[in-house]
């Protein structure tokens, strides 16, 4: 089979992180890199990777396999109809889009033309999550009654980034909802949220919240919490908890190291790995990975377009819950 | 100093009475256990305790001048009347949880203590934890900074027989009331606000009844802060006892007892012991304590740190929990 050509919509933090990965696959070619406030990277010309501001550039080349957008998330949409014209396999970081009705657009697009549209929840890509769901999937704690998420970023990001997030639940909780969707099988039917802002009153002003609590009902039947906040002083906290008819499966958190101390004062071990990149480093390799296999036409599993209308969904009945303190239909 | 010795009489000899009594023979020399009453005393299990007398009528120890205090464990049902019998008797009083499911007739005992000048001390044995005196102790010298976030598991290993959980007052009443009081213990607040979304999926029959048997509980304190309790009436790997208190300078956690501190590690993996399985075995230190507690109260004429208060605060959550459940909306609890 010939190299499959790929290009990068938006070359920020995650853009690099896909490239880096890309450049490390054997077959694969990186043909074009697009972001409007480009800076041209000499190393990249010399390996034959074209760089540009214009997405028309990345539209006028015959030979594209795949892209993979990773732009600001106001600009996915446009971009997904854009780029369809030219491939079926597209990889779209997550939000997919920031309404339903953008989504649902997207939905009827993805059928029409029989679009291959990756989303990017990558923690669906982790190696423990997906042991965890194919040890629920073996019916190893028999059926499932209660999950359970701590997610806890290190530090929050800037004020000005906060601004255009979305908010919290749209920006940070959204990979969770997707979690339970994942674990689960189901959808998430009925959300209610407390939330609060206790690390920095600018996030406050910024009409966001900086912790919260997501008490939820499945589809399915199962009960479901996810707990978040934008600052745990001690590392990234990522952990899962299911309760099953026949026991329990969890996942805890990767350590910086494995070092343990123990001295007069009592014993020490590592914090949790500090960064996402870090810590679901796997994911991001495996995500790409298997996008590349689907655009080869091998059937991959995937979250997809109804993954990513559901996780917002979820977000906007959060969003409705906190403002009404009541237990909100998804 | 020579040591008071004080005459105690026991009454409901079911399985936290028998471990209440067994405790006070074996790691509690100041106390005697002079009388127990039961309509159906276990005479083999009294006989070994040695110097007990069975009883079945109450007021054997009531009209006994020599008995001092009184420990009740009978049906939750039974506390009211016997409480306000012991202060007529002027008897202390140490009451399992919970005292009564009526906030009415907590209140009316509270008041009857303070008139009879008895003492009532109430079994909530987990504040006696050495795990969570150190949490609250911790959490107090500000060790996690400014509290933001609090997470309780409160999972049996396994699910009683329907015939207590038909008594027993429910999930709410019966399991997460030491929840209630554990949030309570910690940050000294009082709840503000409940929201139980509970489900059935161990045994159907508590839908006849209106129980449950799961539930994630969402409550909010006084001051704000963010509360989770995780219950469940069956684990099978153990009784799942677990608090995490999250903050703005770090977080404290308590984690499970395991049985054993055996592994074995072969090719496929590393097998270790399941966790404590009941109340008993988890919270074993902590019934001891609370009666060497009780002790000291009565002969230094000290009022428990933990009484009708204390279960009357729970009980109003457990009741707007309840509400909850019906409702299907947040509950504030009543002031």
């Amino acid at each position: 089979m010939n190299n499959i050509n790929l290009a990068i919509v938006g070359f920020g933090r995650i853009g690099k992180i896909h490239a880096s990965n890309i450049l490390a696959s054997e077959n694969i070619n990186l043909k074009i890199i697009i972001d409007p406030i480009l800076d041209i990277n000499e190393k990249f010309t010399s390996i034959g990777i074209s760089q540009s501001k214009e997405i028309n550039d990345l539209l006028n080349l015959d030979n594209i396999d795949g892209v993979i957008i990773c732009s600001p998330s106001q600009y996915h949409i446009e971009q997904i109809k854009q780029i369809s014209q030219k491939t079926k396999n597209i990889f779209c970081e997550k939000p997919l889009g920031l309404s339903v009705s953008e989504i649902m657009d997207i939905k009827s697009l993805v059928t029409d033309n029989k679009l291959n549209l990756h989303v990017g929840f990558n923690r669906r890509y982790d190696p423990d999550f997906s042991s965890l769901k194919t040890a629920i999937s073996n019916g190893e704690i028999g059926d499932i009654h209660t999950i359970k998420i701590t997610s806890r970023d290190p530090s929050p990001p800037p004020i000005s980034y906060i601004k255009n997030s979305g908010g919290i639940f749209l920006d940070m909780t959204i990979h969770d909802f997707d979690m339970v969707k994942y674990l689960s099988g189901s959808e998430i039917s009925k959300i209610y949220v407390k939330g609060g802002c206790f690390i920095d009153p600018e996030i406050e002003k910024a009409n966001d919240i900086d912790t919260a609590i997501i008490n939820m009902n499945l589809k399915s039947g199962v009960l479901a919490t996810i707990n978040n906040s934008r600052k745990a002083i001690y590392g990234y906290d990522q952990r899962v908890e299911v309760l099953g008819s026949k026991g329990t499966l969890k996942v805890g958190n990767r350590l910086l190291s494995g070092l343990q101390k123990g001295t007069k004062n009592g014993f020490t071990s590592a914090n949790p790995k500090n960064f996402f990149i870090d810590r679901y480093n796997k994911s991001y390799q495996k995500e790409i990975s298997d996008f590349i296999e689907s655009i080869k036409g091998k059937i991959v599993e995937y979250a997809n377009v109804d993954d990513g209308l559901h996780a917002l969904k979820c977000g906007l009945a959060a969003n409705k819950s906190l403002l009404n303190n009541t237990p909100v239909m998804v | 100093m020579k040591n008071k010795i004080i005459n105690v009489g026991l009454i409901g000899l079911g399985r936290i009475g028998k471990m209440h009594a067994k405790n006070i023979s074996q790691h509690l020399p100041f106390l005697n256990l002079k009388s127990i009453v039961d309509p159906v005393p276990d005479i083999d299990f009294i006989q070994r305790l040695d110097g007990v007398q069975a009883c079945t009528n109450t007021d054997d120890v009531f009209l006994d001048d020599t008995i001092q205090a009184v420990i009740i464990c009978s049906p939750t049902h039974t506390h009211y009347e016997l409480i306000k019998k012991c202060a007529q008797h002027k008897k202390h009083v140490f009451c399992e949880k919970p005292i009564s499911f009526s906030e009415n007739e907590i209140k009316e005992i509270i008041n009857i203590m303070i008139n009879e000048k008895v003492l009532i001390q109430v079994g909530l044995n987990r504040r006696f934890d050495q795990e969570f005196m150190l949490v609250k102790n911790k959490v107090n010298d500000g060790l996690v900074g400014d509290i933001q976030m609090i997470h309780i598991t409160n999972h049996d290993a396994s699910i009683p027989e329907f015939k207590f959980l038909k008594s027993s007052g429910g999930l709410l009443f019966d399991l997460c009331i030491h929840d209630f009081d554990m949030l309570s213990f910690i940050t000294g607040e009082k709840i503000n606000e409940i929201y139980v979304n509970g489900s059935v999926f161990i045994e159907p029959r508590l839908k006849e009844i209106n129980d449950i048997d799961n539930a994630i509980i969402t409550l909010e304190l006084e001051s704000g802060i963010l509360c989770t309790i995780d219950s469940s009436r069956q684990t099978h790997y153990g009784y799942d006892q677990r608090v995490e208190v999250f903050g703005s300078k770090g977080m404290i956690s308590v984690d499970n007892k395991p049985d054993n501190f055996y592994y074995f590690s072969n090719q496929e993996n590393t097998k270790r012991s399941k966790i404590k399985y009941s109340f008993i075995e988890r919270y074993k230190d902590s019934y001891i304590t609370e009666f060497e507690h009780f002790y000291t109260c009565i002969t230094h004429n000290n009022k428990p740190i933990v009484g009708p208060e204390n279960i009357l605060s729970a009980i109003k959550v457990a009741t707007a929990g309840e509400k909850s459940i019906v409702t299907n909306q947040p509950v504030m609890v009543k002031k």
